[in-house]
């Protein structure tokens, strides 16, 4: 670019750079996996936190466990590829990944167990069940090891139970290092114990750094060292990584040593290099060698940083709850995909570009004649997706505003916005974004009411009328001590109310407020749905303590949902269906005539993204598919039917 | 390394043969700039009509960066001089996107030597008082001689096949001819690969990628600059705040100064 109009007529002097021009086909490219464990299901989710980190030696490929998911990196091609629920992973949150001397890659979920990949679908590890893994690591030999709060296993094929299985050291370990020790000499065949015995085999938890000898674990201090957060074996030395700094102890002389960093801090990744050790130490990473610590840049993360990995040519890849970024030849560099849902946006010189947030809390779908649009509250922005363009947008207006209800007015012309700390927006299309007066944060639920929009907010209830927001109960005049949650309302003369402390009816005329007698009268309500079937009013009542239906003075529990957090509610006029969200899983009441039937969705036999559910809605296309949107703290998962 | 025949071997094939050499090299850069040409304007197409949509707004976020970035040091300063000891606030990550490097280039001709040989070389052969198309020639090459980004092969480029290529000055020797001949060889070797390099740059030009969009169809086109503007908008509002943080942060910490 030889003209560089924007350093003219500026009143501040600017660099000599241009602003990086946005086109999505010099990004990388994004390559589907060969097959899905579940079809109908997809997930929304950015994997730009970054977890843990493991390099593919064989295939020089990169693989980044992820709060979204696994995303494999095919580094020579350029590509990438994606995986989340519905490749077999039990939920998007995965803490952990290997790739073993065989080539066989393995991943660990924040809670459900080991799983591998097999024909490009996730599958579990059975033998050790729904174990909550802590940290996986290698050994010298390519082996994969698992650190759990029941035990260590050394796991040689996905068929075959762990050949080592050794004792747990009382808390899970953090972090695991397996050298070969080179004193033992040759004998075969190898049982447990001498394979054991062969590797120094080292780990660190909450009480301190343990050695495994003579078939236990040794703490190597006298007292208790919570402050150790990760170690690794290079050479003589065992390091750690702690609270307080990096520290190299000599094994073969005991003797340890503090290192001098440039800036004091904990140490949260370690990484072996032939000359020392690749170490994450107060936000900078260095390389801390026999000739001291050597910045690779001076540049401190904001972003904590999680995993350090040296690859071909030196690279050092550095993984951080910001994204994947890669330090050569004294730069450091972002390595993201630049595709939504990873990158939303546009970046500046300071700040990395703005990525889709995974705690999906509101959902609105508005429909207009030719294509529909998905609207996404999240606790970090508001974000627009086009579902026939599939383009997205998050809004710079209201960018890291904790987003908690949706709502598309009936033309479809308005979208209301409540956000925590902001209070209620409006969206018309081609317009600014408009604010609400006279109404105070935070809103905790919209809803549209059978001929009126209606506004939950901690100090009361709020009415849309002759195009203003009026307070019409303030919550001091609740006649029970809890408040507002939820707001339901199906026929014009009253709305159905639900606060933390009982089940409440108001007359839209007077605003009468009069509490439900018997359970419902002092139950947590938590979610309410009203809806008119066979032309009488069937509402809905989800609570802490699971799912009722009827009305006035008649209500029924569901018995398949009882202690379950009823966290969310749409109702499916086409398929006559109610889809109720909880805080563990997602269930499918289904109308059948006079009786009716339950479906149960979870992590483990469909692709939701995470077992607690937050919001939900439908949308329909074009071909008359539904598509069932369901918000959870692990991205936004989407179910075709 | 050039590889001259030994002084003493210089015969007039050879010299002819380097004639025809230097004629070729003519017209593989006439073929190479033929083909760059309608690359870089439509590129400078492409991106002019871009900036003309998101211009506006692409200077006002340079604009609100640079005034971030002010404001920042602005404070850490004064945090800094408030107390050494405090750890420095590392909210700029801008090795990110480094900024391009000025070049910094020496006003010293590399070539001018060589230019020089070349205009006394053109001054002997051509007689501008008489024939007005050598003073018009002449008045051009001038021109560029004296501009020191204009290189020896630049003012060759401009200098028709002809007498000046071909004949030998009252000053020159078969040998002394064959020489220049063989330094004006190199300066359009020079040119030819300087334009095959470049053409393959404008293949990674940022704004080859806008224009692979606008050739996709007007409609594509048109809905690209229109989430262009949205993107540049966002990010805008995003800056906008951030620097009325820095503001106000900065106003707080003068006035609590000053009481």
């Amino acid at each position: 670019m030889s003209i560089k109009d924007y350093q003219l007529d500026l009143p501040v002097p600017v660099g000599g750079e241009d602003l990086p021009i946005p086109v999505a086909d010099a990004a990388p490219q994004q390559e589907q996996p060969r097959d899905k464990a579940f079809l109908e299901w997809g997930n929304i989710v950015s994997q730009r936190h970054v977890r843990h980190l493991a390099f593919d030696p064989i295939q020089g490929d990169l693989w980044l466990a992820t709060g979204g998911g696994i995303l494999h990196w095919k580094l020579e091609l350029n590509r990438f590829v994606r995986y989340t629920s519905e490749h077999g992973l039990p939920g998007n949150s995965v803490s952990a990944v290997a790739v073993d001397g065989a080539g066989q890659v393995w991943a660990a979920h924040e809670q459900f167990g080991i799983y591998y990949l097999k024909n490009d679908t996730w599958r579990p590890y059975r033998i050790l069940g729904e174990v909550k893994v802590s940290c996986l690591t290698l050994d010298s030999t390519g082996k994969l090891w698992a650190g759990t709060a029941s035990g260590i296993y050394a796991i040689n094929t996905p068929d075959r139970k762990p050949f080592i299985e050794l004792p747990p050291a009382g808390f899970p370990p953090r972090a695991m290092a397996i050298a070969k020790r080179c004193c033992v000499g040759k004998a075969s065949p190898q049982g447990e114990a001498q394979i054991a015995n062969e590797n120094d085999i080292w780990l660190c938890n909450a009480q301190g750094v343990y050695n495994y000898k003579n078939a236990s674990w040794v703490r190597i201090s006298d007292s208790v060292q919570p402050d150790v957060l990760t170690l690794a074996c290079q050479g003589e030395n065992l390091w750690l990584g702690t609270f307080r700094g990096l520290v190299r102890i000599n094994l073969s002389r005991n003797k340890s040593q503090k290192i001098d960093t440039t800036y004091p801090g904990e140490v949260t990744a370690l990484s072996p290099h032939p000359q020392g050790v690749w170490a994450a130490c107060g936000g900078q990473v260095g390389l801390a060698a026999e000739a001291g610590w050597i910045p690779l840049t001076e540049k401190r993360f904001n972003a904590p940083i999680t995993s350090l990995l040296v690859g071909r040519d030196d690279k050092v890849w550095i993984g951080t709850h910001d994204g994947l970024l890669r330090g050569e030849n004294k730069q450091i560099l972002l390595h993201l995909t630049d595709n939504a849902p990873d990158v939303i946006g546009l970046a500046s010189r300071e700040k990395s570009p703005p990525t889709f947030s995974s705690l999906v809390q509101a959902l609105s779908v508005q429909q207009f004649a030719d294509r529909s649009i998905l609207w996404i509250g999240t606790a970090q922005g508001l974000f627009r997706y086009d579902l026939f363009t599939e383009s997205w947008r998050r809004y710079g207006q209201l960018a890291s505003q904790d987003i908690r209800a949706i709502i598309t007015s009936q033309d479809q012309e308005t979208v209301w916005v409540a956000s925590w700390s902001s209070g209620l927006h409006s969206l018309k299309q081609q317009n600014e974004l408009q604010t609400a007066p006279n109404i105070s944060e935070p809103i905790l639920t919209l809803t549209a009411g059978s001929d009126r929009y209606w506004a939950v907010g901690l100090d009361g209830l709020y009415e849309y009328k002759d195009l203003a927001w009026i307070q019409v109960i303030p919550h001091t005049e609740l006649p029970v001590r809890g408040w507002l949650q939820a707001i339901a309302q199906a026929v014009t003369d009253h709305v159905w109310l639900g606060t933390s402390a009982g089940l409440l009816l108001c007359k839209t005329d007077t605003k009468q407020l009069t509490s439900i007698t018997g359970k419902l009268g002092s139950v947590d309500v938590r979610s309410l749905l009203a809806i008119n079937r066979d032309e009488s009013e069937q509402v809905w009542v989800g609570t802490s303590q699971g799912l009722y239906i009827g009305n006035i003075d008649n209500w029924e529990p569901i018995p398949d949902l009882e202690n379950r957090i009823i966290t969310a509610l749409v109702w499916d006029r086409n398929n006559n269906s109610l889809w109720i969200g909880t805080d563990k899983g997602l269930f499918c009441w289904l109308s059948q005539g006079n009786s009716w039937k339950i479906n149960e969705f979870n992590i483990h036999n469909s692709g939701l993204g995470a077992n607690r559910v937050i919001a939900l809605t439908i949308s329909t296309g074009e071909d008359k598919e539904t598509k069932l949107w369901i918000g959870t703290p692990s991205g936004l998962s989407c179910y075709t039917y | 390394m050039t590889n001259y025949p030994s002084t003493s071997a210089i015969t007039q094939a050879e010299l002819d043969k380097l004639l025809r050499q230097l004629q070729q090299l003519r017209s593989s850069i006439t073929t190479a700039r033929e083909k760059i040409a309608p690359l870089e304007t439509n590129l400078a197409a492409a991106y002019n009509e871009f900036q003309a949509v998101v211009g506006t707004l692409r200077r006002q976020s340079m604009r609100l960066q640079a005034e971030i970035a002010s404001h920042r040091s602005q404070i850490q300063r004064f945090t800094q001089d408030e107390d050494d000891t405090q750890q420095q606030d590392v909210a700029t990550d801008n090795f990110l996107y480094k900024e391009e490097q000025t070049t910094e280039f020496s006003l010293k001709d590399p070539e001018a030597i060589d230019k020089d040989i070349l205009l006394e070389h053109i001054f002997r052969l051509l007689d501008p008082d008489v024939n007005a198309e050598d003073a018009e020639l002449l008045a051009n090459l001038q021109g560029l001689y004296s501009d020191a980004t204009a290189s020896l092969a630049d003012l060759l480029e401009e200098l028709p096949w002809g007498v000046v290529w071909i004949t030998r000055n009252s000053q020159e020797n078969l040998t002394q001819q064959y020489k220049r001949l063989k330094i004006w060889e190199g300066a359009l070797n020079r040119q030819l690969q300087n334009l095959k390099q470049a053409t393959e740059q404008l293949y990674k030009d940022p704004r080859y990628g806008l224009w692979q969009q606008q050739q996709k169809s007007p409609e594509h086109w048109h809905n690209f600059l229109s989430q262009c503007i949205e993107q540049q908008q966002d990010q805008n509002y995003e800056l906008q705040a951030e620097l009325d943080k820095l503001k106000e942060e900065w106003g707080r910490i003068t006035s609590t100064n000053r009481s």
